[in-house]
């Protein structure tokens, strides 16, 4: 980057990091990957800080880059012999903390394992909804995040907190299953 | 109230600040709604996240990863200059065609493809009569204002990562096949929305626009769009479909491709993949790659051709993007092809034809004993056609002597037959057939693209074979071969000042906007011709746009 695009990063897109830390770790549901999606997010949007608009609204602008950087990590990963970490559809499953930090000390407890496991086999673009509303953002704003259609995306948030439970109930049952096998 | 009512309920209001009657509803619902019930409890549960404070080596973090980026992005900018060169090399014609009523597929690289300079920031758009912004923020535009605001909006500039692929405009069409038209637009839009960076304008930003009856390149302008994708069609019954990428910058078309998806047969593999070679060529067009991100692509398709977990289909396709690649035509790619060779017998024929040209000797097995074996015809046909490359190879000689003589099909027949023949004599072939008038007109067109595997050449016309796609042409009623023949002129060195009368005829008056667009191209060699010249400038104001695109091309007022 020139000076001036540093200036203009410092001055465009440093004040919304936290904005983007808060909805990277909705959605990872762990530090060290929700560093890593900001970091991928501010690479991609300094390609274009150059031309970027300081009357534009920045960071709407970032949060998508954020949900696009975050779904398509799902494809690259689907071709990548390496896994992501948190993915339901993974072979092989992996404690939710990897490296708890002590922010991330609550994940020790079962519950939050479940909760963990349920939330990483839902789909991707049904976390970035659930994630971005539960941060706060009302529909309008979700849909131009997401470029979801406003009139569509009332029935995805329900179809994916359904989701959501069916995923949070097969975890439980296997739990009990767990259990009564002991 | 309905499980909708209540979510929409609850989305669109802050928690503990319902009206009251909403309250009772919600209430109301839980009771008797277990789904809903456990669906929020469930969300607010995973939503009840203590979030961390940003670490404050956040910032450095990134710092250091926009570096290392910059650093990495010079060097392949150094080395950017000797792909281009080699690109523009190779943007020769290049045509693919597979005939036996499966697939079809022929482009032409009419220049080489632009670089993609880095985008602006996202646009502002918005879709007439909704609420909904595309795009991360507004404007206030309806399409009537959008039209009467072009000067104002022409100042903006395009965003060269924004790309608007128009549906194919076929109001004729039967329902079934404008239906399979649709989802294969559709199919097109999904690879390329996969595309990272890539902003695709959604069909429902795009329909009221058309529908509003504004021409398709302002439609683009005034979504942001640096890049247009038409999809036309030729009347029925060929389902010829021809995309031409138009960079909204210049006005130019940057190539075209026809394809001829299996729309009549019900083999979604095949549909599937004409889709992803149209998504791709449309990728190509927009995107220059440096080395380092080349090398990276192959490492990728050859980790999905490698793995045997992955789906047949999808490994095929990334088999077939790999081996455009000579370098990545490697024993274990090959030993992989074989393996999907014969696991996927429905994909056999493509994997062969992807293998054309392949000098591997591991391929000569296998290929024979399709030929020799295979119970389809298109696949002994397509592994007769792989064998050329192997034909000095006695085995291989006498097993296609053997096809050439005793085949039941004579697709396969003729195809062991140009497998045996020289480039000369295959040409010479090639225009026997067109000069052959008991075959059908479109036999007689078709024999002047000659098919080697995924790829195919158009044979250049003699003086007299050209006289011959002429005289096909203006007898031809069918718009289908007459656009063929146009396009077939157009594309020829022949200079013959007697096809102009037809031809501008056909630009003024003709109903098929494939047939005058054809015309156009075949009229580019004669503007010296000032009744030509008049003719194609009339044609700048044609009703349809793939018409004046090609009439301004050929006066070169666009590249």
């Amino acid at each position: 980057m020139s000076n001036s695009d540093t200036r203009r990063f410092d001055s465009l897109i440093e004040p919304h990091l936290d904005a983007l830390f808060r909805a990277a770790f909705r959605l990872a549901r762990n530090r060290a990957d929700a560093e890593d999606l900001v970091q991928e997010t501010c690479v991609r949007a300094c390609r274009r800080i150059s031309k970027l608009d300081e009357s534009r609204h920045v960071k709407a602008w970032l949060l998508r880059v954020l949900h696009n950087v975050f779904v398509d990590a799902a494809r690259r990963a689907r071709r990548s012999p390496v896994r992501s970490l948190g993915d339901g559809r993974d072979p092989v499953r992996l404690s939710p903390c990897t490296d708890p930090g002590p922010e991330e000390s609550a994940c020790t407890s079962q519950r939050e394992e479940q909760l963990q496991r349920a939330w990483s086999k839902l789909d991707r673009g049904h976390r970035v909804l659930l994630a971005l509303r539960a941060e706060g953002y009302g529909l309008s704003e979700i849909a131009e995040f997401t470029s979801v259609p406003i009139d569509a995306l009332n029935a995805r948030l329900y179809r994916a907190r359904q989701s959501f439970a069916r995923h949070l109930r097969d975890e439980e049952a296997e739990r009990e299953d767990v259990e009564i096998a002991k | 109230m309905k499980c909708h009512e209540i979510n929409y309920i609850l989305d669109t209001r802050v928690p503990g600040n319902l009206q009251a009657g909403q309250k009772d509803a919600v209430d109301r619902h839980f009771a008797t709604c277990r789904a809903c019930r456990e669906a929020w409890a469930a969300y607010r549960e995973v939503s009840a996240l203590q979030i961390p404070q940003t670490p404050q080596s956040l910032h450095s973090r990134i710092a250091a990863a926009l570096a290392s980026t910059e650093a990495h992005a010079m060097r392949g900018y150094l080395i950017v200059g000797g792909v281009l060169a080699v690109g523009a090399a190779v943007a020769a014609a290049v045509a693919l065609r597979v005939t036996d009523g499966m697939s079809e597929v022929a482009q032409h690289f009419e220049e080489p493809a632009p670089i993609t300079q880095p985008g602006s920031q996202a646009r502002q758009e918005r879709a007439p009569g909704s609420t909904h912004r595309v795009d991360v923020a507004a404007s206030a535009e309806t399409p009537s204002e959008a039209s009467d605001s072009t000067s104002s909006r022409s100042e903006h500039a395009l965003d060269p990562n924004t790309i608007v692929i128009l549906p194919v405009p076929h109001p004729e069409l039967d329902p079934r096949r404008a239906a399979l038209f649709a989802r294969f637009h559709e199919e097109i839009l999904r690879r390329l929305q996969a595309v990272p960076g890539l902003n695709v304008v959604r069909p429902e930003v795009v329909d009221p626009f058309l529908r509003s009856g504004i021409p398709e390149e302002q439609v683009a302008r005034d979504l942001g769009a640096g890049h247009l994708v038409v999809l036309s069609t030729m009347s029925e019954p060929s389902a010829w479909l021809t995309i031409t990428p138009v960079d909204m910058a210049t006005g130019a078309a940057t190539g075209s491709m026809g394809v001829r998806p299996p729309f009549d047969s019900k083999w979604p593999a095949e549909l599937a993949s004409d889709a992803a070679s149209v998504a791709d060529f449309i990728k190509r067009g927009l995107t220059q790659y440096t080395p380092a991100q080349r090398q990276a692509a192959i490492a990728d398709a050859r980790a999905v051709v490698l793995n045997a977990a992955l789906p047949a289909t999808e490994r095929v396709e990334a088999l077939g993007k790999l081996l455009q690649t000579p370098e990545a035509r490697t024993d274990a790619v090959v030993a992989a092809a074989v393996e999907l060779a014969a696991l996927a017998p429905e994909l056999r024929a493509s994997i062969w034809r992807a293998m054309f040209g392949v000098e591997n000797p591991y391929l000569i097995e296998p290929l024979l004993n399709t030929l020799v074996y295979d119970t389809a015809d298109h696949r002994r046909r397509a592994a007769a056609s792989a064998l050329r490359t192997f034909i000095a190879e006695p085995r291989v000689k006498a097993a296609l002597e053997q096809a050439q003589a005793s085949d039941p099909s004579q697709a396969v027949r003729e195809a062991a037959q140009q497998a045996l023949l020289s480039e000369e004599n295959l040409d010479q072939l090639a225009l026997q057939k067109l000069l052959d008038e008991t075959l059908s007109a479109q036999e007689r067109l078709a024999a002047t693209w000659r098919t080697t595997g995924r790829h195919a050449r158009e044979v250049p016309l003699t003086d007299e074979a050209a006289w011959a796609v002429f005289d096909i042409g203006a007898r031809a009623t069918d718009p289908d071969i007459r656009g063929m023949a146009w396009g077939k002129l157009g594309r020829s060195r022949v200079d013959d000042q007697s096809f102009t009368g037809v031809l501008l005829d056909d630009l003024a008056n003709h109903p098929s906007d494939s047939v005058r667009r054809m015309a156009a191209n075949a009229l580019k060699q004669y503007t010296d011709d000032s009744a030509v010249r008049a003719g194609l400038e009339q044609a700048e104001s044609d009703p349809s746009f793939d018409v004046r695109r090609a009439a301004r091309w050929a006066l070169g007022k666009v590249p």
